[in-house]
């Protein structure tokens, strides 16, 4: 079931880190790569916006992370302003605005990177959960077995979409599993929800086909 | 059937990634291509140890692999290293080997955390509180951007050109036979650190 709540935004690039020019400069902003090519986030209201877009770590698995969310977070700004900036970020390829019920073009268009180590399976009180992070530090998000299995195997399937598929077909012979998870139609609507639950801790990226 | 033992100044480069201990905590997962594979707790050791130590800066070695297990006190390596090789979880080429990067798709794992005001020129993976590599601009743009590559050797390429575009001089990278080099250089760190991992470019596979 899906996540309550509007259309999902979802940062779209590779993140390269912070761009300073000249020794004691400041921060000219976030450079991404997206679109063939790596662009300046400017410092800032844009930048801020394109992080917190990637999701707040405790509430990304419990509501979607919409316009609204996002919006939230940035009390000194009305809804114009957040408007604007989004609207920006869009054109510019580096947000994409997702409706669940309508995310096929969405899914078809995009591909997903994995970035951080698998830590594997850890047992919890309510059941199996997988780390990712950084092999002997803690994990720095646990998800669960099939959100894992998206983020081991996505990078090697050239859409999202294929990825939902593969995963569906993959799952058919596996012990317990429920009819959700051998439905591509619904791997693929569960995917736009998996995505802002590795986002938020970097564990990976969208990257726009061309 | 095994494969013959490499010799010991062989450059052992680890294949895949890790995918960690399984529930049973025994069995753990490296993925290389789309093919998840189960290695035993000794296995798994031996694929960890072929990634290097951190520091090394020259080729890891087959004999610097043997050293390391020895001290470790794990048993039979030739024969878990030549399972290994076997599995396509490991490869090893001369160190000199002209056509190495042609051989080996790359993908960064470890944030991109840009440059700094103390230090422009250089660019840094790691996590904010541990920068792990350092490495200048265009070997930077070489290895964050691999994953769009065929293979290594492709995207060396395309940086070596963007850097000529922008007008950097051969030295800085614009050529790239230099950066090249300089990617080779980098190798041994960026896989003791799993700054990256490496897959086997599939036949077929160009620039």
């Amino acid at each position: 079931m899906s996540l309550p709540g509007g259309a999902r935004l979802l940062p779209v690039g590779q993140r390269l880190g912070e761009l300073h020019t000249g020794t004691g400069g400041q921060t000219r902003g976030l450079l991404v790569h997206t679109g063939g090519e790596a662009v300046l986030v400017e410092d800032g209201d844009p930048a801020d916006l394109w992080d917190v877009a990637h999701g707040l770590t405790a509430v990304v698995g419990h509501v979607a992370w919409d316009r609204g969310q996002v919006g939230a977070v940035f009390p000194d700004l009305g809804p114009a302003d957040v408007d604007r900036l989004v609207e920006d970020l869009l054109a510019r390829r580096l947000l994409a605005e997702v409706d669940p019920d309508d995310a096929e073009g969405f899914l078809a268009g995009h591909r997903w990177y994995s970035r951080l180590s698998g830590l594997g399976y850890l047992e919890r009180d309510h059941g199996w959960v997988c780390g990712i992070g950084v092999p002997g530090a803690p994990p720095v998000r646990e998800v669960s077995p099939r959100v894992y299995e998206f983020w081991s195997l996505a990078p090697e399937l050239g859409s999202l979409a294929e990825a939902a598929d593969f995963l569906a077909a993959a799952a058919v012979d596996d012990p317990g599993v429920t009819a959700a998870e051998t439905d591509p139609a619904a791997v693929r609507a569960a995917v736009v929800d998996w995505l802002h639950d590795l986002l938020c801790v970097g564990a990976g990226w969208l990257e726009a086909l061309p | 059937m095994s494969s013959a033992p490499p010799p010991d100044a062989s450059w052992l480069l680890p294949l895949g990634r890790s995918l960690g201990p399984r529930e049973d905590g025994v069995t753990h997962d490296v993925l290389a291509g789309r093919v998840v594979h189960a290695l035993d707790p000794v296995g798994w050791l031996v694929w960890s140890l072929s990634h290097g130590l951190p520091g090394a800066a020259a080729p890891w070695t087959v004999a610097d692999l043997e050293l390391q297990t020895t001290a470790a006190g794990l048993p039979d390596t030739p024969a878990v290293l030549a399972d290994l090789l076997d599995r396509g979880l490991v490869t090893a080429v001369e160190p000199d080997d002209a056509e190495l990067l042609t051989r080996v798709r790359a993908t960064v794992q470890l944030p991109a955390l840009g440059n700094s005001a103390a230090e422009p020129e250089v660019w840094t993976l790691g996590t904010p509180e541990v920068p792990l590599v350092h490495l200048d601009r265009v070997t930077f743009d070489a290895v964050t951007s691999a994953h769009r590559f065929p293979h290594l050797a492709a995207a060396v390429a395309w940086a070596a050109g963007a850097a000529g575009r922008a007008g950097l001089p051969a030295a800085a990278g614009s050529d790239a036979a230099v950066l090249a080099a300089r990617v080779r250089e980098a190798l041994p760190l960026l896989l003791a650190v799993g700054a990256v991992h490496l897959e086997l470019v599939t036949v077929g596979a160009s620039a």
